[in-house]
């Protein structure tokens, strides 16, 4: 599974290894991510985490599994080319789709840029198969 | 931080998140802009009060007033109050908790000139707010309130919310829901004008509440449309009286 952020140039392509979005504990989660039409220098840091938030009529919680941050200062690190990333999916909390509260997973980049906007881009996934709560 | 985001999963757009004070847009009363709200403010010797019912967009007002011209122009130390054991110093994110001693050590600290906002001013004692404003005058701070009912301050600004404010307001929130869902190939949810109209009368006018009330609205039509029912679970039949005007 792939998103695509950026209507032609930047873009931030982010893709899951799996086509499959549904993840069990012990899984592993590995996907990549590349960064086009944007120079090094115009990159302040990219950000990589694999999260949870709630959603729904209360405030919103979230939690960080884990996170990466890559510095275009880093001489390893090109933008322009797939940049692997893995990580062993966790035992909770599973993914949850209640009528008053939704517990999301999701694969985030963030790209933070000099002087401009950030760009954000998602790839969702499921930990776990419980079905969705049905209404009453 | 500024971000372009591209949403990944569908929100229901009256999840809190979405509807919490900045994150959903104020819309001002007509005739009523920061700009005329800061020269009220100004001609009234910087001392005001924002009055307004449960739900009726005060702390919403505040956000939308600090994040653009000409408050936001402000150079000046501003300070933002909130009753929930926070208080945020927006040039530094200074948090202490919302306790008179707390309060006195801070207001002791603010220097002439700046600007305090407290937002649910009402929500501290008689004797505190009195004490508060003669402060606030002693130290020549410009100070901003939001409050239930008007306390000893000039009121710069009275919201009413009517049932045009809660059309406004439900049709942005599907709008921007309605834009999501066609550009991922889903057919936009419609909340009938007559059900927004109903809602709105039994939450006694308060949008915060009103705005709840829909979340579970489109719950229901999301659920209904097959977002949530893949798994083969029996779908939800909704109450009669709330969709016989659905189209």
């Amino acid at each position: 599974m792939s998103i695509v952020a950026g209507d032609s140039i930047p873009t931030v392509i982010l893709r899951l290894d799996r086509d499959r979005s549904v993840y069990f504990p012990g899984d592993t989660l590995s996907g990549e991510f590349r960064i086009e039409g944007l120079s090094r220098t115009a990159i302040e840091a990219v950000e990589l985490t694999v999260l949870w938030f709630t959603e729904g009529k209360g405030t919103s919680d979230r939690g960080v599994h884990t996170a990466w941050q890559f510095l275009p200062s880093d001489r390893a690190f090109d933008p322009r080319r797939p940049q692997r990333f893995s990580t062993i999916v966790p035992r909770a909390p599973w993914s949850y789709e209640g009528i008053i509260l939704k517990i999301r997973w999701t694969v985030r980049l963030r790209v933070i840029l000099r002087g401009m906007p950030s760009i954000v881009c998602e790839v969702p996934f499921r930990l776990g198969d419980l079905p969705p709560v049905a209404l009453p | 931080m500024t971000t372009v985001e591209s949403r990944a999963h569908e929100s229901n757009p009256f999840s809190a998140e979405r509807i919490r004070p900045g994150a959903l847009p104020f819309f001002f009363p007509a005739g009523v802009t920061p700009a005329s709200l800061w020269e009220q403010f100004r001609q009234s010797g910087y001392r005001g009060q924002i009055v307004g019912p449960h739900g009726s967009g005060k702390t919403s007002l505040l956000k939308a007033l600090i994040a653009g011209p000409p408050w936001k122009d402000f150079l000046g130390n501003v300070y933002f109050l909130r009753n929930r054991n926070e208080l945020t110093d927006l040039a530094d994110e200074e948090r202490c908790a919302f306790k008179p001693d707390r309060l006195w050590t801070k207001i002791r600290s603010m220097t002439a000139g700046s600007l305090v906002i407290v937002d649910g001013f009402d929500q501290i004692r008689f004797a505190g707010r009195l004490l508060f404003i003669l402060q606030a005058r002693y130290r020549r701070l410009k100070f901003l309130a939001t409050t239930h009912r008007p306390f000893l301050l000039p009121t710069i600004l009275r919201l009413n919310p009517d049932l045009d404010l809660a059309y406004e307001i439900a049709r942005h929130c599907l709008s921007e829901a309605a834009r999501w869902r066609l550009a991922h190939g889903l057919n936009p949810i419609n909340i009938p004008a007559e059900l927004v109209h109903k809602l709105y009368f039994e939450a006694n006018g308060n949008i915060r509440e009103l705005l709840f009330s829909l979340y579970d609205v489109y719950e229901v039509c999301s659920r209904q449309m097959g977002e949530a029912c893949d798994n083969g679970s029996k779908p939800y039949s909704p109450r009669s009286e709330y969709f016989d005007s659905t189209s």
